[in-house]
């Protein structure tokens, strides 16, 4: 029962004129009277004249009364009191991507809970205020505070991200912890590993309980650029009555070398291994298919049944070779080039000063300047000239142990007989001698390049085994990479585990609080009508 | 006190007594003379018995078959009685003087002159019929006259319908302020179809032919006791006259259409010789 209070009980006062009122409407008292046999005369002849006769009007004075009392109420300020409950909705709207699902209608549950918040919200009782929570696009708790316009506004423009982590038991264990007039309320398909659903507050359930999804939930790409072998590790997850699927690599970009699935169909999730190499680069897409006939694999959430990973194109396609012809013996340069060209998957190439390589390899001769991603040999720079043959035999003293160029080689056994007098570019020195640096790596704002003092055929290097792992960490290291890159695509395996737990069920929204009204308007319409009534009657 | 003080009483008696007699009376009072002689005629029925009427008219037989008392009617007797018909409805006390008061002294005059010439004389009144002998003395009905009362607001009895359920014959005047023609127009109508036909005798007021009222005035409608405030002016006045007329003319055309004359008698504040004779010389006197 609605109560109504008076914020001004004083005016009440007014009421008082009301026996004034009656005391001037009373007609006064005649001076004469006169017996009549022809009083129904008298009354046609004043009814001829349109007079009345003179008496108490009832109905004219309770009118007046009537209005005399609704602007006496009026001036009390009469307040009808609105009913006490939470002020403050705070909603939740899942838009995590199980929200996107879709149902058997070809619909989801996102666009179920944003119809129902449609219909639902403006109905609600007017003066509440609102908070929406929903997750912002990189998945983070978003709010949005205002009215219940503000509110649609904002549900009108939302969309199921795409990103995982957003948590909407969170979002409302934060709401339940605000002020008590705070109503939470829930819309959420409760679709995930465990209980999703808030434990407090109204909840809305949307969508089926349970749909069939396969999805990645993570995928970790190991990639040896500039050499062609990449890695991907990944894990997958099938629930609500799908099958296990099996996964393939769509586009030109690879080139499969092995799969492997290491899979529990009990617990619904497998390991993956994809080996491949890297033939034109470019987008590679992960896809799951049917194990029986290797076709599209669909379900409820498409979204999640493909990961799109991009491949750096090959990066040592071309193994520039640059040898004075007087390099022998045996043409070691060549055969160093021929090593690179297989680890890289790439070929060697006779070049000129200006060519375009990715890994320029030089002996002897001279350059005008340190050229990036170049490895060269006895070559001379700048105004120096290879004629400048030094001293006899150097004796190598140490080497750098802690470059990734020569960390861990084993270099004691390098004999070096003669050495180029020209100098060395500066950089850091990988190998020292009594004769000064026998080899520098020179890591500049133009890139990074290898500088040994002297000719392969000068020195024993060619028969060592650190000659090709110098070769191929010179290829990798002068492309700028240092290590192998990992990339990892993670999903949510929440969001891809379409079944909702058992528990869950929708709870009603409490008691709302309505907001007081004042009635003067009211009171003052009807002391218009009751005076306007009495104007009517004559 | 009384209405009839020794001056009017004397100037009534002296209405029969005088040379004023009407026309015919002679007769009149020869064949009253023979009617108790030999009281005989056409038997024309039955009428119930009124107190106060001779016991030698009343049917003993019909009384030994029904237990109650009739009068055998003769026409001879009934063309020699004179029947008054006052109406004592409330409305009769309006007016100042009331018209009630001038209606009783027409009743006195015209019972009067009737009683003096011999013929017997009834006068129904508030459902009670007043039976007068011919040559009974004038105080009886004098002192009848001034007894009656006017009767009580929604009771009046209409005089037509006692004078027909007692199955009186005699010469009729009707004595009423005929405020409602339409009564006026039913009474007479059932008087047509017994054959018979009453005089009318309207007591008028001044207030009959034009407000006299001026200023804030209450209304007062004894009949139908309602009381009105007005404010009356000289378009109210002149409203309210044009409302009488019309009913004057509704009263007129109502006797007209019967056959029968309205007279409309003044009534003054006071009676007197000339007020007597204005009335005699009215035409009423013909009638009876």
């Amino acid at each position: 029962m609605e109560r109504v209070d008076l914020t001004r009980p004083v005016a009440l006062a007014l009421l008082g004129l009301i026996p004034l009122l009656y005391w001037l409407a009373i007609p006064p008292r005649p001076r004469r009277s006169a017996s009549t046999a022809h009083l129904p005369l008298w009354e046609v002849a004043l009814q001829r004249l349109r007079r009345q006769p003179e008496r108490f009007r009832h109905l004219r004075f309770w009118l007046l009364v009537l209005a005399l009392s609704s602007v006496g109420f009026a001036a009390a300020g009469p307040v009808l009191r609105g009913r006490a409950g939470a002020d403050v909705v705070a909603i939740v709207l899942d838009n995590s991507p199980s929200m996107a699902a879709l149902e058997a209608d070809g619909s989801t549950a996102f666009d179920r809970a944003r119809d129902g918040l449609r219909r639902v919200v403006p109905i609600l009782p007017p003066g509440l205020r609102f908070r929406l929570g929903f997750a912002g696009p990189d998945g983070s708790p978003t709010v949005v505070r205002g009215t219940s316009d503000d509110v649609l506004a904002a549900v009108e423009g939302l969309e199921v991200v795409a990103a995982a982590g957003f948590s909407v038991r969170d979002v409302a264990a934060a709401f339940a912890n605000g002020p008590d007039s705070t109503a939470l309320w829930t819309w959420t398909d409760a679709r995930g590993d465990g209980d999703v659903a808030p434990t407090s507050g109204a909840l809305e359930l949307v969508g089926a309980a349970t749909l069939p999804n396969a999805a990645w939930l993570r995928v970790e790409v190991e990639d040896a650029w500039p050499l062609p072998e990449i890695v991907f590790r990944g894990e997958i997850a099938w629930s609500g009555g799908a099958v296990r699927p099996d996964v393939t690599i769509v586009g030109d970009a690879l080139e499969v070398e092995s799969v492997e699935v290491d899979g529990d169909a009990e617990d619904g999730t497998a390991r993956i291994a994809i080996r491949a190499l890297r033939r034109a680069g470019g987008e590679a897409v992960l896809g799951l298919v049917r194990s029986e006939d290797g076709g599209p694999w669909s379900d409820a959430q498409p979204t999640d049944d493909r990961v799109s990973v991009r491949v750096a194109p090959p990066g040592a396609s071309r193994i520039g070779l640059m040898a004075r012809r007087d390099a022998a013996p045996g043409r070691w340069i060549e055969r160093a080039g021929g090593v690179l060209a297989e680890l890289a998957g790439g070929q060697v190439v006779e070049v000129e000063p200006g060519d375009q390589v990715d890994l320029l390899l030089v002996e002897g001769g001279a350059l005008a300047g340190p050229v990036p991603r170049s490895c060269t040999f006895g070559t001379a720079f700048g105004a120096s000239t290879s004629s400048e043959i030094g001293a006899a035999t150097p004796v190598v003293d140490d080497w750098n142990r802690r470059h990734p160029l020569t960390a861990g080689l084993d270099l004691s056994e390098l004999v070096i007989r003669q050495r180029e007098l020209a100098p060395l570019p500066s950089g850091t020195v990988l190998i020292s001698s009594d004769a000064g640096p026998l080899a520098v790596a020179r890591d500049g704002p133009g890139g990074r390049s290898l500088h040994l003092a002297f000719r392969l055929g000068e020195s024993n290097l060619p028969y060592l085994a650190a000659l090709p792992q110098l070769l191929r960490r010179a290829l990798t290291w002068t492309a700028a990479v240092e290590t192998r890159a990992v990339e990892v695509f993670r999903g949510d395996a929440a969001e891809a585990r379409l079944i909702r737990a058992g528990g869950a069920g929708n709870r009603d929204l409490p008691v709302l609080a309505t907001p007081d009204r004042s009635l003067v308007g009211v009171l003052l319409l009807m002391a218009l009508g009751f005076l306007a009534a009495r104007t009517l009657l004559r | 006190m009384t209405l009839f003080d020794a001056d009017f009483r004397a100037m009534v008696r002296q209405l029969g007594g005088g040379r004023r007699r009407p026309r015919g009376a002679e007769d009149d009072s020869v064949r009253a003379r023979r009617r108790r002689a030999a009281p005989s005629g056409t038997f024309s029925g039955h009428r119930g018995y009124a107190p106060g009427e001779d016991l030698r008219g009343l049917d003993w037989n019909a009384y030994a078959r029904s237990g109650e008392l009739f009068v055998k009617v003769l026409h001879e007797e009934d063309r020699r009685t004179l029947d008054v018909l006052l109406d004592a409805s409330r409305s009769m006390g309006a007016g100042s003087p009331p018209r009630w008061e001038a209606a009783r002294r027409l009743v006195a005059v015209v019972a009067g002159m009737a009683l003096t010439r011999l013929d017997g004389v009834r006068i129904v009144v508030g459902g009670h019929v007043e039976a007068i002998a011919a040559q009974s003395p004038l105080d009886r009905l004098f002192d009848f006259l001034d007894e009656l009362t006017l009767a009580p607001a929604g009771t009046a009895a209409d005089p037509v319908d006692i004078w027909s359920s007692r199955g009186l014959r005699g010469r009729l005047v009707w004595i009423s302020d005929f405020a409602n023609p339409e009564e006026a127009v039913s009474g007479l109508a059932r008087l047509g179809r017994a054959r018979r036909a009453a005089c009318g005798l309207l007591p008028t007021l001044p207030e009959d032919r034009a407000p006299v009222l001026d200023g804030y005035v209450e209304l007062f409608d004894p009949e139908e006791q309602r009381r009105v405030r007005v404010r009356v002016d000289a378009r109210l006045r002149a409203a309210v006259a044009e409302e009488l007329a019309a009913l004057a003319r509704h009263q007129d055309a109502a006797f007209h259409a019967a056959g029968v004359p309205l007279l409309r008698q003044p009534v003054p504040a006071s009676v007197d010789g000339n007020v007597l004779e204005s009335w005699i010389s009215g035409g009423w006197s013909e009638w009876i």
